[in-house]
């Protein structure tokens, strides 16, 4: 990871891989990290953590102590009655946002999955994490030369200063042409809300192929969190991402 | 002249300004602006021997900072010429590093936003801490070779409590900090409680003393009846002790050692033992440690996040045994205050009446990104009403009254007023 995040092409090309890299871990644990284990690493779910709660991803029809316990930290997306854990990876984030396609090898051969695509719906199954198939590992992650990659953000929100997952996070990528500055293309992809990155297109959509306005911005915002089903305790995540979404988008139309 | 000179007309702008919806001033929309907030002198008069901008100058948003360093020169006014002076202010903001009184502009941040350089909060506290005088007991040892080794089942947590018993040893045996051994933490050692309540400085450091004093008494005792020393037959208050050796006050040249009489008399080591009890103080008197506490905070105003941007607190705990033991003690107390105020919770899960999280990946204490330039000062007074030390003991007033103190700060900064802990961004959105 910190490799990674040092390499000059990265950081020139796609700024929001660095930031997310170097938001994601401490240096110690970036010096010992590799890009597909970050990628594969698992919830920071305190019920899944601390093995004397029930839990379905740990012990499959155990039923899920977050439901009805503390669950700040938890996902307003994608959840479901089994299980409402975050996927954890702040790097996994920015990839979504690149389009980014991991290669993998296994007995079956070799395959390329869209990070987007790796990790799978909790459903019934929770204890189910990724497509990845026994045997079956990270060899390659491929990252497009996108239009919209050099224009981008990653903006994590958390209440410690360092060292911490995120409470909210948005890996934002904005392609602009002309002097109006008209958006021709959008990533925006929500962390620490789902069990994967939670892209929203919704929000991209509001953006397209319009002029990049404080108007445009605000209804992205509110695009972006349409979907949301907060519980009582992660409801704060809802106008968090609304806010976190603005400010990152506000950034990179500041940018030169 | 028409009838409207004259008539009652009332204020046109009357409505707008009742309803808010008046624009003033600083509420015009100009292009291309950028936005400045100003940093004041908070001293009357002196001189700017130094001005770091770095910080400023990288923070996102931030266009510049211009102080006197690099503003343009501006014509120094001529004073009015009047008869008693002149109230005209001659000497401009950012043309010197002379301060000429209090809030003159020393810098200017600009930033792309007015958000960028504002939405700070400064607070304060009160703290006050009891002390507590629990039982306690020492013994100490002094040994031939000018040593001695010091003992109590107190116990040492990290907070520097060997330090603290060896200074109060090496103070009341004449010996310097190196020739005395600390033994503590066994409970085959005399008894004393656990190190809690900020009473450890309070309540052992006296046993320490008594034990060390009951030691070099019993040393001078030998020394006064015996024949072979130079201080034979004088009294108590004739002698002396530094480095070791007992001098008489009026002949300095005549001096008897711990080693020499140890020897002399064929003994390994004497030893002393001090005790203390509860103590109780007099009706009209509480013995508490004080303290008052200011920070600085920046608030994110989006998205409800609080940094503590500087910290300062004074505090009184009686006689300071240690500057280095106990500053460290009220920075770290100070480090904790910030964990309290804005990351630490406890949740219990409302089925299974488990703690959530019980360990320090769940449970978020402070690191050094929360940690801002944090400073302490000690009154460093003794106290007559506690103990034979004057020291009270510094453990806990550190963390006192810091919370406090940000919640304040918020509240400056926000108009918020947060009466529960932590302040998260639930509260503050």
């Amino acid at each position: 990871m910190s490799d990674a995040a040092a390499h000059p092409m990265i950081r020139h090309m796609y700024p929001v891989l660095p930031q997310a890299l170097e938001l994601g871990a401490s240096p110690q644990i970036r010096n010992m990290g590799t890009i597909g284990g970050n990628l594969l690493r698992r919830t920071r779910c305190p019920y899944f953590r601390e093995s004397s709660f029930p839990c379905n991803k740990l012990s499959p029809g155990s039923g899920c102590a977050a439901l009805n316990g503390q669950h700040r930290m938890h996902a307003p997306f994608g959840s479901s009655d089994a299980c409402i854990a975050v996927h954890p990876s702040d790097l996994a984030v920015a990839l979504v946002a690149l389009d980014a396609v991991v290669e993998t090898r296994g007995p079956s051969g070799k395959r390329a999955i869209p990070v987007n695509d790796l990790h799978v719906a909790p459903g019934y199954t929770p204890d189910r994490e990724t497509v990845l198939q026994h045997g079956e590992v990270i060899r390659h992650v491929f990252i497009p030369d996108g239009p919209f990659a050099a224009r981008s953000h990653y903006l994590k929100v958390r209440e410690r200063g360092s060292y911490e997952f995120a409470l909210v996070s948005v890996a934002a990528c904005l392609e602009l042409t002309g002097a109006n500055r008209t958006v021709r293309s959008a990533r925006i992809v929500l962390g620490g809300v789902a069990y994967k990155p939670w892209r929203v297109t919704a929000a991209e959509d509001v953006l397209l192929v319009s002029p990049l306005t404080p108007e445009r911005i605000a209804r992205a915002g509110a695009a972006a969190i349409q979907s949301a089903e907060p519980r009582p305790d992660n409801a704060v995540k809802v106008p968090l991402l609304q806010r976190a979404v603005i400010r990152a988008l506000t950034m990179l139309g500041e940018k030169a | 002249m028409s009838p409207t000179i004259g008539a009652p007309l009332d204020r046109v702008d009357g409505r707008l300004k009742v309803t808010g919806a008046a624009t003033y001033t600083g509420e015009f929309r100009v292009k291309d602006v950028a936005h400045a907030t100003l940093v004041q002198s908070t001293i009357a008069r002196g001189r700017i021997a130094r001005l770091d901008t770095s910080a400023a100058e990288q923070a996102p948003g931030v266009l510049g900072v211009i102080t006197h360093q690099n503003a343009p020169q501006i014509p120094r006014l001529k004073p009015a010429t009047s008869p008693g002076g002149t109230a005209i202010q001659t000497a401009m903001p950012l043309q010197g590093e002379v301060i000429h009184y209090a809030g003159q502009h020393i810098a200017l941040l600009v930033a792309e936003k007015l958000e960028q350089a504002a939405l700070v909060g400064w607070g304060m506290a009160t703290a006050s801490y009891p002390s507590f005088g629990v039982p306690a007991e020492a013994t100490a040892s002094i040994r031939a070779g000018a040593r001695a080794i010091v003992r109590s089942g107190a116990a040492e947590l990290g907070t520097g409590q060997y330090t603290v018993m060896t200074q109060i040893a090496s103070d009341a045996l004449g010996l310097e900090p190196e020739q005395i051994t600390v033994e503590l933490g066994d409970t085959e050692q005399p008894f004393s409680l656990g190190a809690s309540g900020s009473s450890s400085v309070r309540s052992v450091g006296p046993a320490v003393r008594l034990a060390a004093e009951a030691a070099r008494d019993k040393v001078l005792h030998l020394v006064l009846h015996d024949q072979a020393s130079p201080l034979a037959g004088y009294g108590v208050e004739a002698v002396g002790m530094e480095q070791g050796e007992f001098f008489l006050k009026h002949a300095p040249t005549e001096r008897e050692s711990y080693t020499a009489i140890l020897n002399r008399h064929g003994l390994e080591e004497v030893t002393g033992t001090g005790k203390v009890d509860w103590v109780s103080t007099p009706n009209d008197h509480r013995v508490h440690a004080f303290g008052a506490q200011f920070v600085e905070v920046r608030v994110d105003r989006d998205l409800g996040l609080v940094r503590v941007h500087r910290a300062l607190g004074v505090f009184d705990v009686g006689r300071v045994i240690n500057a280095k033991t106990a500053r460290s003690q009220a920075i770290g107390g100070i480090v904790f205050g910030i964990g309290m105020a804005l990351l630490e919770r406890t949740s219990i899960h409302p089925a299974f009446g488990k703690v959530i999280s019980p360990n320090l990946a769940g449970y978020l204490l402070p690191v050094h990104a929360d940690v801002p330039p944090v400073e302490a000062f000690f009154a460093d007074v003794d106290d007559p009403y506690v103990n034979s030390l004057g020291a009270k003991g510094a453990g806990e007033i550190g963390v006192t009254g810091v919370a406090a103190a940000i919640a304040n700060a918020v509240y400056h900064a926000t108009g918020r007023q947060i009466r529960s802990l932590p302040i998260t961004p639930e509260a503050l959105l």
